[in-house]
Protein backbone atom coordinates (compact mmCIF):
# COMPACT_ATOMS: atom_id res chain seq x y z
CA UNK A 1 0.00 0.00 0.00
CA UNK A 2 0.98 3.36 -0.76
CA UNK A 3 1.90 5.76 2.32
CA UNK A 4 -0.06 9.00 2.57
CA UNK A 5 3.29 10.91 3.03
CA UNK A 6 4.22 9.49 -0.39
CA UNK A 7 0.91 10.24 -2.00
CA UNK A 8 0.94 13.84 -0.81
CA UNK A 9 4.66 14.33 -1.63
CA UNK A 10 3.88 12.49 -5.90
CA UNK A 11 0.66 14.88 -6.02
CA UNK A 12 2.62 17.87 -5.10
CA UNK A 13 5.26 17.00 -7.58
CA UNK A 14 2.31 16.50 -10.23
CA UNK A 15 0.86 19.56 -9.63
CA UNK A 16 3.31 21.31 -9.78
CA UNK A 17 4.58 19.71 -13.13
CA UNK A 18 2.45 21.46 -16.12
CA UNK A 19 4.17 24.82 -15.03
CA UNK A 20 7.42 26.34 -16.70
CA UNK A 21 8.96 26.52 -13.48
CA UNK A 22 8.76 23.37 -12.51
CA UNK A 23 11.72 21.70 -10.28
CA UNK A 24 12.60 18.58 -12.65
CA UNK A 25 16.23 18.15 -11.09
CA UNK A 26 14.26 17.71 -7.64
CA UNK A 27 11.29 15.55 -9.02
CA UNK A 28 14.02 13.23 -10.64
CA UNK A 29 16.30 13.44 -7.47
CA UNK A 30 13.06 12.35 -5.17
CA UNK A 31 12.35 9.83 -7.78
CA UNK A 32 15.80 8.35 -7.45
CA UNK A 33 15.75 8.30 -3.88
CA UNK A 34 13.16 5.79 -2.86
CA UNK A 35 11.08 3.23 -5.66
CA UNK A 36 8.28 3.46 -3.59
CA UNK A 37 7.61 7.14 -4.60
CA UNK A 38 7.31 6.36 -8.21
CA UNK A 39 4.95 4.11 -7.22
CA UNK A 40 3.19 6.40 -5.22
CA UNK A 41 3.40 9.00 -8.37
CA UNK A 42 2.38 6.65 -10.89
CA UNK A 43 -1.28 6.27 -9.03
CA UNK A 44 -1.72 9.89 -8.86
CA UNK A 45 -1.31 10.38 -12.19
CA UNK A 46 -3.59 7.73 -13.26
CA UNK A 47 -6.24 9.32 -11.49
CA UNK A 48 -5.58 12.75 -12.98
CA UNK A 49 -5.77 10.92 -16.32
CA UNK A 50 -8.66 8.84 -15.70
CA UNK A 51 -10.42 11.61 -14.62
CA UNK A 52 -9.52 13.62 -17.37
CA UNK A 53 -11.06 10.84 -19.62
CA UNK A 54 -14.52 11.61 -17.91
CA UNK A 55 -14.26 15.22 -16.93
CA UNK A 56 -17.38 15.90 -18.86
CA UNK A 57 -19.57 13.25 -17.27
CA UNK A 58 -18.07 14.50 -14.07
CA UNK A 59 -18.59 18.34 -14.77
CA UNK A 60 -22.46 17.39 -15.84
CA UNK A 61 -22.82 15.36 -12.61
CA UNK A 62 -21.38 17.50 -10.52
CA UNK A 63 -23.20 21.30 -12.16
CA UNK A 64 -26.45 21.60 -10.67
CA UNK A 65 -25.80 25.13 -10.69
CA UNK A 66 -24.06 25.77 -13.83
CA UNK A 67 -26.94 27.99 -15.36
CA UNK A 68 -25.47 31.09 -13.32
CA UNK A 69 -22.17 30.29 -14.75
CA UNK A 70 -23.50 29.98 -17.92
CA UNK A 71 -25.12 33.39 -17.88
CA UNK A 72 -22.51 35.63 -16.38
CA UNK A 73 -20.26 34.16 -19.63
CA UNK A 74 -22.71 35.76 -21.59
CA UNK A 75 -23.51 38.90 -19.92
CA UNK A 76 -19.39 39.60 -20.00
CA UNK A 77 -18.90 38.55 -23.65
CA UNK A 78 -22.06 41.06 -24.59
CA UNK A 79 -20.59 43.82 -22.71
CA UNK A 80 -16.89 43.17 -24.49
CA UNK A 81 -16.94 42.74 -28.17
CA UNK A 82 -13.68 43.49 -28.77
CA UNK A 83 -11.51 41.26 -26.96
CA UNK A 84 -9.43 43.57 -24.67
CA UNK A 85 -6.30 41.33 -24.97
CA UNK A 86 -4.81 41.16 -21.27
CA UNK A 87 -6.17 38.80 -19.00
CA UNK A 88 -8.28 40.63 -17.36
CA UNK A 89 -11.08 40.04 -18.93
CA UNK A 90 -11.25 35.92 -17.86
CA UNK A 91 -10.03 36.95 -14.55
CA UNK A 92 -12.86 38.73 -14.17
CA UNK A 93 -15.45 36.41 -14.98
CA UNK A 94 -13.99 33.87 -12.86
CA UNK A 95 -13.70 36.16 -9.60
CA UNK A 96 -17.56 36.14 -10.31
CA UNK A 97 -16.95 32.46 -10.30
CA UNK A 98 -15.25 32.44 -6.92
CA UNK A 99 -18.55 34.68 -5.64
CA UNK A 100 -22.15 33.27 -6.24
CA UNK A 101 -20.62 30.66 -8.39
CA UNK A 102 -18.86 29.50 -5.08
CA UNK A 103 -22.26 29.07 -3.50
CA UNK A 104 -23.79 27.35 -5.88
CA UNK A 105 -21.21 24.58 -5.87
CA UNK A 106 -21.94 24.75 -2.28
CA UNK A 107 -25.37 24.10 -2.50
CA UNK A 108 -24.73 21.02 -5.35
CA UNK A 109 -22.58 19.54 -2.87
CA UNK A 110 -25.24 19.96 0.39
CA UNK A 111 -27.66 18.36 -2.06
CA UNK A 112 -25.22 15.55 -2.98
CA UNK A 113 -24.50 14.97 0.51
CA UNK A 114 -28.04 14.62 1.17
CA UNK A 115 -29.33 12.40 -1.23
CA UNK A 116 -26.55 9.53 -1.04
CA UNK A 117 -26.90 6.94 -3.65
CA UNK A 118 -29.19 9.09 -6.32
CA UNK A 119 -27.78 10.43 -8.64
CA UNK A 120 -27.44 14.31 -8.78
CA UNK A 121 -30.14 16.32 -10.55
CA UNK A 122 -27.69 17.76 -13.06
CA UNK A 123 -29.77 17.08 -16.45
CA UNK A 124 -29.16 20.09 -19.09
CA UNK A 125 -32.40 21.66 -20.55
CA UNK A 126 -31.54 19.59 -23.17
CA UNK A 127 -29.30 17.24 -24.87
CA UNK A 128 -29.02 16.22 -28.80
CA UNK A 129 -27.27 13.07 -29.37
CA UNK A 130 -26.54 12.08 -33.13
CA UNK A 131 -26.15 8.18 -32.56
CA UNK A 132 -26.52 7.20 -35.86
CA UNK A 133 -25.83 9.40 -38.80
CA UNK A 134 -25.46 13.13 -38.93
CA UNK A 135 -28.29 15.01 -37.42
CA UNK A 136 -29.63 18.59 -38.02
CA UNK A 137 -30.83 20.97 -35.11
CA UNK A 138 -32.66 24.32 -35.30
CA UNK A 139 -31.92 26.04 -31.95
CA UNK A 140 -34.71 28.07 -30.40
CA UNK A 141 -33.39 31.46 -31.38
CA UNK A 142 -32.61 30.62 -34.66
CA UNK A 143 -29.09 29.11 -35.22
CA UNK A 144 -28.94 26.26 -37.38
CA UNK A 145 -26.27 22.85 -35.91
CA UNK A 146 -25.11 19.94 -37.97
CA UNK A 147 -24.55 17.45 -35.57
CA UNK A 148 -21.87 14.79 -36.87
CA UNK A 149 -22.71 11.32 -36.11
CA UNK A 150 -21.46 10.14 -32.82
CA UNK A 151 -21.79 13.23 -31.37
CA UNK A 152 -23.44 14.98 -28.50
CA UNK A 153 -24.42 19.04 -27.93
CA UNK A 154 -25.98 20.08 -24.78
CA UNK A 155 -28.10 22.79 -24.35
CA UNK A 156 -27.27 24.15 -21.10
CA UNK A 157 -30.41 25.10 -18.43
CA UNK A 158 -32.09 28.26 -18.71
CA UNK A 159 -29.84 29.57 -20.96
CA UNK A 160 -30.21 28.33 -24.93
CA UNK A 161 -26.56 30.48 -25.90
CA UNK A 162 -24.28 28.38 -24.12
CA UNK A 163 -23.91 24.76 -25.72
CA UNK A 164 -21.40 22.11 -24.80
CA UNK A 165 -19.92 19.82 -27.81
CA UNK A 166 -18.62 16.57 -27.50
CA UNK A 167 -17.92 15.57 -30.71
CA UNK A 168 -18.15 17.54 -34.14
CA UNK A 169 -20.52 20.33 -35.20
CA UNK A 170 -21.20 22.62 -37.69
CA UNK A 171 -22.48 25.75 -36.69
CA UNK A 172 -24.52 28.25 -38.39
CA UNK A 173 -25.23 31.20 -36.38
CA UNK A 174 -27.23 34.34 -38.07
CA UNK A 175 -25.47 37.54 -36.59
CA UNK A 176 -27.79 39.01 -33.39
CA UNK A 177 -26.74 42.26 -31.43
CA UNK A 178 -28.60 40.92 -28.79
CA UNK A 179 -26.83 37.62 -28.20
CA UNK A 180 -23.80 35.62 -28.60
CA UNK A 181 -23.58 31.58 -28.61
CA UNK A 182 -20.99 30.33 -26.85
CA UNK A 183 -19.76 26.43 -27.71
CA UNK A 184 -17.87 24.43 -25.00
CA UNK A 185 -15.82 22.34 -25.41
CA UNK A 186 -13.27 20.71 -22.91
CA UNK A 187 -11.56 23.75 -21.61
CA UNK A 188 -12.15 26.18 -24.46
CA UNK A 189 -14.96 28.16 -25.49
CA UNK A 190 -15.84 29.31 -28.58
CA UNK A 191 -17.83 32.61 -28.98
CA UNK A 192 -19.43 33.27 -31.84
CA UNK A 193 -20.10 36.39 -33.53
CA UNK A 194 -22.34 35.92 -36.05
CA UNK A 195 -20.71 33.00 -38.68
CA UNK A 196 -20.58 29.60 -40.15
CA UNK A 197 -17.96 27.30 -38.37
CA UNK A 198 -17.29 23.80 -37.53
CA UNK A 199 -15.96 22.34 -33.66
CA UNK A 200 -14.49 19.25 -33.43
CA UNK A 201 -13.47 18.02 -29.86
CA UNK A 202 -11.83 14.73 -29.08
CA UNK A 203 -10.47 13.28 -25.74
CA UNK A 204 -7.43 15.20 -26.97
CA UNK A 205 -7.62 17.89 -29.10
CA UNK A 206 -9.99 19.71 -30.10
CA UNK A 207 -9.89 21.45 -34.04
CA UNK A 208 -12.21 24.49 -34.99
CA UNK A 209 -12.39 26.28 -38.13
CA UNK A 210 -14.15 29.53 -39.74
CA UNK A 211 -16.17 29.19 -43.17
CA UNK A 212 -17.60 32.70 -42.44
CA UNK A 213 -17.71 35.41 -39.87
CA UNK A 214 -15.43 35.74 -37.07
CA UNK A 215 -15.56 33.20 -33.70
CA UNK A 216 -13.29 34.01 -30.52
CA UNK A 217 -11.84 30.99 -28.84
CA UNK A 218 -10.89 31.74 -25.55
CA UNK A 219 -9.77 29.20 -22.53
CA UNK A 220 -7.64 29.25 -19.67
CA UNK A 221 -4.82 27.92 -21.46
CA UNK A 222 -4.65 31.12 -24.01
CA UNK A 223 -3.24 34.25 -22.48
CA UNK A 224 -5.54 36.03 -24.76
CA UNK A 225 -8.50 35.23 -26.71
CA UNK A 226 -7.69 33.99 -30.40
CA UNK A 227 -9.82 35.81 -33.05
CA UNK A 228 -10.65 33.31 -36.26
CA UNK A 229 -11.85 34.80 -39.71
CA UNK A 230 -12.87 33.18 -42.38
CA UNK A 231 -10.49 30.47 -43.31
CA UNK A 232 -8.33 30.24 -40.58
CA UNK A 233 -8.70 27.65 -37.68
CA UNK A 234 -6.87 26.81 -35.01
CA UNK A 235 -5.60 23.58 -33.61
CA UNK A 236 -5.07 22.42 -30.06
CA UNK A 237 -3.00 18.80 -28.83
CA UNK A 238 -4.10 18.74 -25.03
CA UNK A 239 -1.28 16.02 -24.24
CA UNK A 240 1.56 18.39 -25.62
CA UNK A 241 0.13 21.78 -24.84
CA UNK A 242 0.35 23.02 -28.00
CA UNK A 243 -1.69 25.66 -30.10
CA UNK A 244 -1.24 25.93 -33.41
CA UNK A 245 -3.00 27.58 -36.55
CA UNK A 246 -4.48 26.02 -38.82
CA UNK A 247 -5.58 27.25 -42.63
CA UNK A 248 -8.65 26.06 -44.06
CA UNK A 249 -10.63 26.49 -47.58
CA UNK A 250 -14.24 27.79 -46.49
CA UNK A 251 -15.95 25.37 -48.70
CA UNK A 252 -13.96 22.77 -46.66
CA UNK A 253 -15.45 23.82 -43.15
CA UNK A 254 -18.46 21.35 -41.80
CA UNK A 255 -17.77 18.46 -44.67
CA UNK A 256 -18.74 15.96 -42.58
CA UNK A 257 -22.03 17.07 -43.34
CA UNK A 258 -21.49 15.45 -47.01
CA UNK A 259 -19.66 12.14 -45.54
CA UNK A 260 -16.06 14.22 -45.93
CA UNK A 261 -13.12 14.42 -43.84
CA UNK A 262 -10.91 16.88 -44.84
CA UNK A 263 -7.57 17.63 -43.84
CA UNK A 264 -4.54 20.13 -44.31
CA UNK A 265 -1.47 19.38 -42.39
CA UNK A 266 -3.47 17.72 -39.30
CA UNK A 267 -1.36 15.17 -36.61
CA UNK A 268 -2.64 11.59 -37.58
CA UNK A 269 -3.03 11.28 -34.02
CA UNK A 270 -5.96 14.10 -34.39
CA UNK A 271 -7.55 12.66 -37.21
CA UNK A 272 -7.52 8.81 -36.03
CA UNK A 273 -9.29 10.28 -33.02
CA UNK A 274 -11.73 12.61 -35.12
CA UNK A 275 -12.57 9.42 -37.18
CA UNK A 276 -12.70 7.42 -34.01
CA UNK A 277 -15.62 9.11 -33.51
CA UNK A 278 -17.81 7.86 -36.55
CA UNK A 279 -16.32 4.05 -35.97
CA UNK A 280 -17.64 1.81 -33.30
CA UNK A 281 -13.94 0.46 -33.02
CA UNK A 282 -11.34 1.89 -31.87
CA UNK A 283 -8.51 3.15 -33.58
CA UNK A 284 -4.80 2.66 -32.13
CA UNK A 285 -1.57 4.44 -33.16
CA UNK A 286 1.64 2.23 -32.95
CA UNK A 287 4.14 4.98 -30.89
CA UNK A 288 5.80 7.45 -33.71
CA UNK A 289 2.63 7.56 -36.00
CA UNK A 290 0.74 10.01 -34.67
CA UNK A 291 3.00 12.50 -34.74
CA UNK A 292 2.93 12.22 -39.00
CA UNK A 293 1.00 14.80 -40.82
CA UNK A 294 -1.71 14.06 -42.72
CA UNK A 295 -3.25 16.07 -45.84
CA UNK A 296 -6.38 15.15 -47.95
CA UNK A 297 -9.58 14.18 -47.54
CA UNK A 298 -11.75 10.87 -46.39
CA UNK A 299 -15.16 9.34 -47.04
CA UNK A 300 -17.14 8.47 -44.09
CA UNK A 301 -18.36 5.14 -46.38
CA UNK A 302 -19.11 2.20 -45.09
CA UNK A 303 -17.46 0.14 -42.15
CA UNK A 304 -14.10 0.52 -41.58
CA UNK A 305 -13.35 1.88 -45.09
CA UNK A 306 -12.04 5.45 -44.32
CA UNK A 307 -9.63 4.61 -41.85
CA UNK A 308 -8.23 1.68 -44.21
CA UNK A 309 -8.16 4.82 -46.85
CA UNK A 310 -5.88 6.76 -44.36
CA UNK A 311 -3.54 3.95 -44.03
CA UNK A 312 -3.22 3.40 -47.82
CA UNK A 313 -2.55 7.08 -48.33
CA UNK A 314 -0.26 7.32 -45.58
CA UNK A 315 1.52 4.24 -46.43
CA UNK A 316 0.46 2.33 -43.31
CA UNK A 317 0.32 -1.06 -42.29
CA UNK A 318 -3.16 -1.66 -40.55
CA UNK A 319 -3.96 -4.64 -38.39
CA UNK A 320 -7.69 -5.53 -37.06
CA UNK A 321 -7.95 -7.32 -33.74
CA UNK A 322 -11.49 -7.39 -32.75
CA UNK A 323 -12.43 -4.13 -32.79
CA UNK A 324 -9.57 -2.80 -32.68
CA UNK A 325 -7.57 -1.07 -35.55
CA UNK A 326 -3.68 -0.87 -35.43
CA UNK A 327 -2.01 1.10 -37.47
CA UNK A 328 1.79 1.26 -38.05
CA UNK A 329 4.66 2.23 -40.02
CA UNK A 330 6.30 0.84 -43.12
CA UNK A 331 3.07 -0.91 -44.77
CA UNK A 332 2.53 -1.27 -48.37
CA UNK A 333 5.72 -3.08 -49.76
CA UNK B 1 -1.22 32.13 -32.15
CA UNK B 2 -1.28 35.92 -31.65
CA UNK B 3 2.55 38.02 -32.62
CA UNK B 4 3.38 38.38 -28.82
CA UNK B 5 4.08 34.80 -28.30
CA UNK B 6 6.24 33.94 -31.56
CA UNK B 7 9.23 35.87 -29.50
CA UNK B 8 9.82 32.77 -27.14
CA UNK B 9 8.64 30.23 -29.81
CA UNK B 10 10.71 27.39 -30.54
CA UNK B 11 11.75 26.60 -33.61
CA UNK B 12 12.06 22.76 -35.11
CA UNK B 13 15.56 23.07 -35.06
CA UNK B 14 15.80 24.39 -31.87
CA UNK B 15 13.45 21.97 -30.18
CA UNK B 16 16.01 19.43 -31.90
CA UNK B 17 19.11 21.23 -30.25
CA UNK B 18 17.44 21.59 -26.77
CA UNK B 19 16.67 17.99 -26.69
CA UNK B 20 20.41 16.72 -27.94
CA UNK B 21 21.43 19.48 -24.77
CA UNK B 22 19.39 17.64 -22.49
CA UNK B 23 19.59 14.26 -23.77
CA UNK B 24 21.74 12.75 -20.16
CA UNK B 25 19.16 14.73 -17.87
CA UNK B 26 15.98 13.24 -19.46
CA UNK B 27 17.15 10.15 -19.87
CA UNK B 28 18.20 10.23 -16.44
CA UNK B 29 15.06 11.44 -15.97
CA UNK B 30 13.40 8.71 -18.24
CA UNK B 31 15.11 6.01 -15.89
CA UNK B 32 13.84 7.07 -12.74
CA UNK B 33 10.06 7.85 -13.57
CA UNK B 34 10.11 4.01 -15.16
CA UNK B 35 12.67 2.03 -12.97
CA UNK B 36 13.47 0.72 -16.46
CA UNK B 37 16.62 1.62 -18.25
CA UNK B 38 15.78 -0.01 -21.42
CA UNK B 39 12.45 1.30 -21.77
CA UNK B 40 14.01 4.75 -21.10
CA UNK B 41 15.92 4.38 -23.94
CA UNK B 42 12.95 3.54 -26.05
CA UNK B 43 11.26 6.43 -24.73
CA UNK B 44 14.11 8.86 -25.59
CA UNK B 45 14.29 7.83 -28.64
CA UNK B 46 10.14 8.10 -29.22
CA UNK B 47 11.07 11.97 -27.79
CA UNK B 48 13.99 12.25 -31.10
CA UNK B 49 10.83 10.96 -33.55
CA UNK B 50 8.50 13.17 -32.30
CA UNK B 51 10.71 16.32 -32.41
CA UNK B 52 11.60 15.43 -35.56
CA UNK B 53 8.37 15.10 -36.82
CA UNK B 54 5.99 17.29 -35.13
CA UNK B 55 5.54 20.70 -36.03
CA UNK B 56 4.85 22.48 -32.81
CA UNK B 57 4.31 26.63 -32.57
CA UNK B 58 4.64 28.65 -29.42
CA UNK B 59 6.51 26.44 -27.19
CA UNK B 60 7.39 28.74 -24.43
CA UNK B 61 10.24 26.49 -22.68
CA UNK B 62 11.49 23.94 -24.68
CA UNK B 63 13.29 22.44 -21.55
CA UNK B 64 10.12 22.06 -19.54
CA UNK B 65 8.31 20.99 -22.99
CA UNK B 66 10.51 18.13 -23.39
CA UNK B 67 10.76 17.17 -19.38
CA UNK B 68 6.77 17.60 -19.82
CA UNK B 69 6.83 15.37 -23.22
CA UNK B 70 8.93 12.52 -21.61
CA UNK B 71 5.99 13.01 -18.90
CA UNK B 72 3.39 11.93 -21.36
CA UNK B 73 5.13 9.27 -22.93
CA UNK B 74 5.64 7.30 -19.48
CA UNK B 75 2.12 7.89 -19.09
CA UNK B 76 1.11 6.54 -22.24
CA UNK B 77 3.20 3.80 -21.61
CA UNK B 78 1.55 2.91 -18.22
CA UNK B 79 -2.45 3.10 -18.83
CA UNK B 80 -1.41 0.85 -21.69
CA UNK B 81 -0.13 -1.39 -19.57
CA UNK B 82 -3.27 -0.92 -16.99
CA UNK B 83 -5.49 -1.54 -19.55
CA UNK B 84 -3.79 -4.59 -20.62
CA UNK B 85 -3.71 -5.55 -17.22
CA UNK B 86 -7.61 -5.12 -17.15
CA UNK B 87 -7.80 -7.49 -19.77
CA UNK B 88 -6.22 -10.22 -18.56
CA UNK B 89 -8.57 -9.66 -15.41
CA UNK B 90 -11.51 -9.08 -17.00
CA UNK B 91 -11.45 -13.46 -16.98
CA UNK B 92 -10.70 -13.85 -13.45
CA UNK B 93 -12.81 -10.90 -11.65
CA UNK B 94 -15.90 -9.76 -12.38
CA UNK B 95 -14.91 -5.67 -11.53
CA UNK B 96 -12.70 -3.44 -13.30
CA UNK B 97 -10.18 -1.55 -11.78
CA UNK B 98 -10.93 2.18 -11.51
CA UNK B 99 -8.63 2.62 -14.74
CA UNK B 100 -10.00 -0.21 -16.35
CA UNK B 101 -12.11 1.29 -19.16
CA UNK B 102 -11.53 -1.43 -21.26
CA UNK B 103 -12.50 -0.34 -24.58
CA UNK B 104 -12.46 -3.42 -25.90
CA UNK B 105 -15.99 -4.55 -24.04
CA UNK B 106 -19.29 -4.41 -25.62
CA UNK B 107 -20.89 -1.40 -25.58
CA UNK B 108 -23.42 -1.59 -22.70
CA UNK B 109 -20.98 -2.91 -20.67
CA UNK B 110 -18.54 -0.34 -21.74
CA UNK B 111 -20.86 2.62 -20.73
CA UNK B 112 -21.49 0.31 -17.57
CA UNK B 113 -18.06 0.87 -16.36
CA UNK B 114 -17.90 4.58 -17.33
CA UNK B 115 -20.99 5.93 -15.76
CA UNK B 116 -19.44 4.20 -12.83
CA UNK B 117 -16.48 5.79 -13.19
CA UNK B 118 -18.38 9.10 -13.06
CA UNK B 119 -19.83 7.98 -10.30
CA UNK B 120 -16.92 7.24 -8.11
CA UNK B 121 -15.32 10.59 -8.80
CA UNK B 122 -18.45 12.50 -8.53
CA UNK B 123 -18.95 10.93 -5.07
CA UNK B 124 -15.29 11.76 -4.43
CA UNK B 125 -15.30 14.89 -5.63
CA UNK B 126 -18.42 15.98 -3.41
CA UNK B 127 -17.16 14.75 -0.49
CA UNK B 128 -13.65 17.09 -0.43
CA UNK B 129 -13.16 19.56 2.15
CA UNK B 130 -14.95 22.91 0.89
CA UNK B 131 -11.63 24.76 -0.10
CA UNK B 132 -10.24 21.86 -1.02
CA UNK B 133 -13.05 20.62 -3.52
CA UNK B 134 -13.58 24.38 -5.20
CA UNK B 135 -9.84 24.82 -6.30
CA UNK B 136 -10.18 21.19 -7.44
CA UNK B 137 -12.98 21.79 -9.23
CA UNK B 138 -12.44 24.83 -10.59
CA UNK B 139 -8.86 23.32 -11.64
CA UNK B 140 -9.66 19.86 -13.25
CA UNK B 141 -13.46 20.22 -13.88
CA UNK B 142 -13.83 24.01 -15.54
CA UNK B 143 -10.35 23.42 -16.85
CA UNK B 144 -8.80 27.09 -15.08
CA UNK B 145 -4.93 27.73 -14.48
CA UNK B 146 -3.63 26.87 -11.67
CA UNK B 147 -3.11 31.13 -11.57
CA UNK B 148 -6.49 31.76 -12.47
CA UNK B 149 -8.04 29.67 -9.99
CA UNK B 150 -5.90 31.53 -7.40
CA UNK B 151 -6.73 34.84 -8.34
CA UNK B 152 -10.40 33.24 -7.79
CA UNK B 153 -10.55 32.21 -4.77
CA UNK B 154 -7.99 35.01 -3.40
CA UNK B 155 -5.10 33.01 -2.26
CA UNK B 156 -2.12 32.40 -3.71
CA UNK B 157 -0.98 30.05 -6.17
CA UNK B 158 0.95 28.11 -3.87
CA UNK B 159 -1.98 27.64 -1.56
CA UNK B 160 -3.58 26.17 -4.70
CA UNK B 161 -1.26 23.11 -5.23
CA UNK B 162 -1.57 22.80 -1.88
CA UNK B 163 -5.17 22.24 -2.39
CA UNK B 164 -5.23 20.54 -5.63
CA UNK B 165 -2.03 17.86 -4.37
CA UNK B 166 -4.82 17.12 -1.33
CA UNK B 167 -7.80 16.40 -3.44
CA UNK B 168 -5.53 13.78 -5.22
CA UNK B 169 -4.90 12.01 -2.57
CA UNK B 170 -8.09 12.49 -1.24
CA UNK B 171 -9.18 10.97 -4.42
CA UNK B 172 -6.72 8.11 -4.22
CA UNK B 173 -8.05 7.12 -0.85
CA UNK B 174 -11.70 6.82 -1.75
CA UNK B 175 -10.99 4.97 -4.87
CA UNK B 176 -8.86 2.52 -3.44
CA UNK B 177 -11.23 1.96 -0.24
CA UNK B 178 -13.98 1.15 -2.85
CA UNK B 179 -12.09 -1.78 -4.47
Amino acid sequence: MVSEDHLLAAARWHVRSPSDDMDWDGFTNWLEADARHREAFDAVALDDAALADCRAGVAAALEGGSVDIARSSNDEVTANDDWPATGANSLRWWRWAGGAGAAAIAAGIAAMIMVPGEQPASPPAKQYLASDGARRIVLPDGARVALASGSSLSVAAGDATTLTLKGAAYFDVPHRTDRTLTVRAGDFRIVDLGTRFEVTSTANSLRVTVAEGNVSVRSPRLTKPMRLSAGQGMLALDRENVIEPLKVAPANVGSFRRGQLVYDNVPLAVVAAELGQYTDGRIVLEPGVGQRRFSGSLALGGRGEAVANLARLMDLQLRREGDVVRLSAGGGD
Amino acid sequence: MQRGDESETASIEGLAGALAAHRPELLRFLTARTGDGALAEDLMQEMWLRVREGRPVSIGNPRAYLYRMAQNLVLDRLKEERRRMARDLQWSSSRTDEHGADLDRSDPEKQMIEDERVARFTAAIAALPPATGRAFRLNKIDGLGQAEVAASMGISRSGVEKHIARAMVHLRRSLAGED
